[in-house]
């Protein structure tokens, strides 16, 4: 099967370089993105299945970004991340269709089979999409 | 006071294009001011409500404590059906003219921007002004909110199943809302039954209904209680209960709780939406709610799945865009 393409998507520079190393180490491909914007700008170029995203950024905060992303990319199946869940940020982001919320810091083997899960989904979502 | 009121003696301080800018606004305000709030919620609560149970009612009793027949189910999954199909056709035809009032909001925002637009103006009026365009962007807000909501339970992409482990799922919802209520002293207990082993079912979808039960039951608490949170597996498949030791329920209410608009918490804090998308959601699994409740002794909502994968529902003709 084909490696899992994941984009990260997070204001903290420190952590989305960590985040990279670390799956792709585990066989992932990685992007990363330092911003809501920057991430849209990702996926409307490039071919992703999950998306990781930090709720709380700047500007384009998480909630503002998935309604967005799901929008443009149906198919593209997002895990919240989040140092500070609200279970108002929460229920706004499982209702906007993000497919997992998740609370920092977490155990790389629970995040990849979170991943794992999550791009399980993206590829069944693009088998049942007409000619997708 | 009615802020159109309030704006109308700087209409008069103002000439030409700009009275109509004011008067445009005004007519904005109330427009916003109408659709916001109770009253919209009473108005979409007895057009999208009324006809359904009126209809259902007399067919079937509402869910409740005792366990639903197959008919009853069948019922219940037809007037889901129903429910989401006009909640759609409100939701978008409110969608449209809320989309016009926001860019209108944001047309008044640019021409109070441009240099001179209320030199006739005294500055208060200005900032005034720029307050209530404000409270126009906040309350279309509002409304997209219980739209977007509404949308929710006709969103007929098909459920995905996927083993999952639903203690654990059940756990990471858990923890949110304790954090979340530590300072109440609300205890959350845990009792999974350790031989349940993976359920077959869309965990994306298990995920919300749990949250928002969740959520609903710590409000119940309030302060100084208990919730527990427990998996087994029922007479008809796996199930998952939440328990709260919050006052409980009233016959009545306990006939309305899953009806869209109906709600027990003070204004602003839910949208009456939580538990009717709860059990929209168990129902197209394949599943449904019960709940088991009196006045006094706490409250237990219990979602029953399926055992195995439902058959997926055809896709209806016609697709309602968001």
């Amino acid at each position: 099967m084909a490696a899992i393409r994941v984009l990260v998507v997070d204001d903290e520079a420190d952590f989305t370089a960590l985040f990279a190393k670390r799956f792709t180490k585990r066989g992932m491909e990685v992007a990363t993105a330092s911003s809501g914007a920057e991430g849209l700008a990702h996926l409307a170029g490039n071919e992703v299945d999950v998306v990781v995203l930090d709720v709380m950024m700047p500007v384009m905060d998480g909630i503002e970004t998935l309604k967005e992303l799901k929008k443009r990319h149906p198919d593209v199946e997002v895990i919240m991340l989040t140092g500070h869940g609200s279970v108002d940020s929460g229920l706004k982001g499982l209702s906007l269709g993000a497919f997992d919320y998740v609370m920092k810091p977490f155990q790389i083997e629970d995040m990849l089979e979170r991943i794992g899960k999550a791009c399980d989904r993206a590829r069944i979502n693009r088998q049942r999409r007409p000619g997708g | 006071m009615n802020p159109a009121t309030a704006l109308a003696p700087a209409a008069g301080r103002v000439a030409g294009w700009r009275a109509a800018f004011f008067a445009l606004l005004g007519a904005g305000l109330v427009l916003a001011g109408g659709l916001a709030g109770p009253s919209l919620a009473a108005l979409l609560a007895v057009a999208a409500g009324i006809g359904v149970w009126a209809w259902a009612r007399r067919q079937a009793p509402a869910p409740g404590s005792a366990n639903l027949d197959i008919n009853e189910r069948l019922i219940q999954a037809q007037k889901m059906a129903a429910l989401g199909e006009i909640s759609a056709g409100i939701a978008h035809e409110i969608n449209t003219p809320l989309a016009v009032i926001g860019q209108i909001a944001e047309w008044q925002e640019h021409l109070l921007s441009q240099p001179g637009a209320h030199s006739a103006a005294d500055p208060g009026v200005a900032k005034e002004l720029a307050d209530t365009i404000a409270q126009i962007h906040a309350q279309v807000g509002r409304c997209r909110d219980i739209t977007h909501n509404m949308l929710a339970f006709s969103r007929r992409s098909d459920a995905i199943y996927q083993d999952t482990d639903l203690a654990r799922l059940l756990e990471d919802m858990i923890r949110l809302v304790e954090r979340e209520h530590r300072i109440n002293n609300i205890v959350f207990l845990r009792e999974s039954d350790p031989d349940l082993g993976p359920v077959p079912t869309d965990p994306q979808l298990v995920r919300q209904v749990a949250l928002n039960l969740l959520n609903n039951a710590a409000q119940a608490v309030g302060r100084e209680g208990t919730v527990t949170v427990s998996t087994g597996r029922g007479p008809d498949g796996p199930c998952f209960t939440v328990r709260d030791t919050g006052p409980g329920i009233t016959p009545e209410n306990l006939e309305r709780i899953f009806n869209p608009f109906f709600t027990t918490k003070p204004p602003g804090k839910g949208t009456g939406l939580g538990l009717s998308i709860c059990l929209a959601i168990a129902t197209r699994l394949g599943g449904t709610i019960t709940v088991d409740s009196a006045p006094g002794k706490g409250a237990a909502f219990t979602v029953h799945l399926p055992p195995t994968p439902q058959p997926q529902a055809p896709e209806p003709e016609r697709r309602l865009a968001p």
